[in-house]
């Protein structure tokens, strides 16, 4: 039995002045696998940043029924700068601030799955752009997430990689029910995802 | 040699401030520093010294010094809670905050100087500490910086996850909501109460030097924890032999401390190899 864990009746987010996005009526419910698609500033980026608190939020509806501590998150840019000291394992650490105790397991499994385990004391500004991803993937996934929200995942990221993460997404949501909400503008890598295009600040499909 | 054994009995209880100091001071420095808000450390503490001055004027700097304390306590928690530096409310881009922090630096450094100007009571209890003398200690102003110093320490080991969250991607710790408050919370009430003490008790100098200077000079080291320890430890080492240095040659200790601190972080950048 499917669980709803986001939704959101006519929704609008922005910054200051007028909404970026605004009637944005969408469900994720759990297992699923949406990808928002549309053209550069057409407001994918901005859905996602909206419900996750980081875009204002305007009007409408919006619910969560899970904590928000079980979401994994991958941002399009890293927001770590890349000159300073944290290595891969430190970043990944950063999905549990509050956890008692060791999580080194937790984090090294989760390196492992993105097949960076031998780069996990490796400065992560050494990476390349498409490593610093796998490692943002790490993180949301280290935290035993319910729902993944990733911001373009496929970016910056070779033919290889993109088959593996591909794979590794559908692994999450088939085997273990974890929902995944994206962007993107290319979804050759994900065709077992619904699609909903993104034009002008409004949501279809 | 027996001259600066008999220095070194006076000076105990300022240097075992200045070593308590020397060891929070620059784990803070290092947090703003991975935080893009070094600047903070450079326009706190001359506000802070506005506030002793202030409070200096009015006398509250003679007697016990609590009172002063907290004055210049809550006066830096007003002027951190006033800036819109957090993630609610909207980040302040780079650029606005550097500015806005130039700019509260400028101002106090300003104030300051127009109090001293007006009050010979203030002027001549800041002389001193803004010169780099830090003589003056009290034994009971000792004992309240090494339990502070002490919970400060265990708090940052018990909650550096945390901490280290809040510095490297403010964002992935805003949106669990649960617990974000708190640690923005947190941290600024350790920044202010670490920098309170310090302008008091080792003076703004050196406060500013152990907050810029060690994160700067340990940052080849790889890794979180080992970045804390050696920022830790260029503070501390610099600041003890910076102040044995100035006792044996009469020297005021604080700048003395900030060159040496300057020097002991060179010579690890120099040697540290990953």
């Amino acid at each position: 039995m499917k669980t709803k864990l986001l939704s959101l009746e006519n929704a609008a987010f922005g910054y200051s002045g007028s909404p970026v996005v605004e009637h944005i009526n969408l469900e994720v419910e759990s297992g699923d696998f949406i990808l928002l698609t549309g053209a550069n500033g057409s407001g994918k980026t901005t859905i996602l940043r909206g419900v996750l608190g980081l875009t204002s939020y305007r009007s409408g509806k919006l619910r969560w029924n899970i904590p928000l501590t079980q979401l994994g998150y991958v941002p399009q840019e890293s927001g770590i700068d890349p000159s300073v000291p944290a290595t891969c394992l430190d970043v990944v650490y950063t999905a549990f601030p509050f956890a008692n105790g060791k999580r080194e397991e937790a984090a090294k499994t989760a390196l492992e799955r993105v097949n960076l385990a031998e780069r996990s004391h490796h400065r992560f500004g050494s990476l390349s752009g498409g490593q610093k991803r796998r490692v943002l993937m790490a993180r949301a996934l280290a935290g035993n997430p319910t729902m993944l929200i990733l911001d373009e995942p496929m970016a910056n990221v070779d033919g290889e990689t993109e088959i593996a993460l591909s794979a590794l997404l559908e692994d999450l949501r088939t085997n273990q029910g974890i929902s995944v909400l994206a962007t993107a503008h290319d979804w050759a890598w994900a065709p077992s995802a619904r699609r909903m295009l993104v034009e002008k600040g409004r949501l279809h499909g | 040699m027996d001259d600066f054994l008999l220095v070194l009995g006076f000076s105990t209880l300022p240097l075992i401030a200045a070593a308590l100091f020397s060891l929070v001071t620059p784990p803070l420095g290092a947090t703003l520093y991975l935080r893009q808000e070094i600047l903070f450390g450079i326009a706190l503490p001359p506000a802070g010294a506005l506030a002793v001055a202030f409070g200096a004027a009015f006398g509250l700097a003679e007697g016990d010094r609590y009172l002063l304390y907290g004055l210049t306590f809550l006066f830096l928690m007003l002027l951190t809670w006033l800036l819109p530096l957090g993630m609610r409310g909207g980040r302040m881009p780079p650029r606005r905050r550097e500015i806005v922090l130039a700019s509260v630096f400028a101002l106090s450094g300003g104030l300051t100087m127009l109090v001293l100007a007006l009050s010979p009571r203030a002027e001549t209890y800041l002389h001193y500490v803004l010169h780099g003398e830090i003589l003056a200690v009290r034994i009971g102003e000792v004992w309240v910086a090494a339990v502070a110093s002490v919970m400060l320490l265990l708090l940052f080991l018990w909650r550096r996850k945390a901490a280290y969250a809040f510095c490297l991607d403010e964002e992935s710790l805003f949106i669990r909501r649960k617990g974000y408050k708190r640690t923005v919370f947190t941290y600024r009430l350790a920044a202010v109460a670490i920098v309170s003490g310090g302008i008091l008790l080792i003076g703004p100098m050196l406060m500013t030097t152990l907050l810029i200077l060690p994160a700067l000079l340990g940052e080849k080291v790889t890794g979180m924890d080992k970045y804390m320890v050696a920022v830790a430890g260029i503070g501390f080492f610099g600041t003890v032999t910076g102040f044995l240095i100035a006792l044996g040659f009469d020297l005021p200790p604080s700048p003395m401390a900030a060159v040496a601190v300057a020097c002991v972080g060179l010579l690890f950048r120099a040697a540290y190899r990953n």
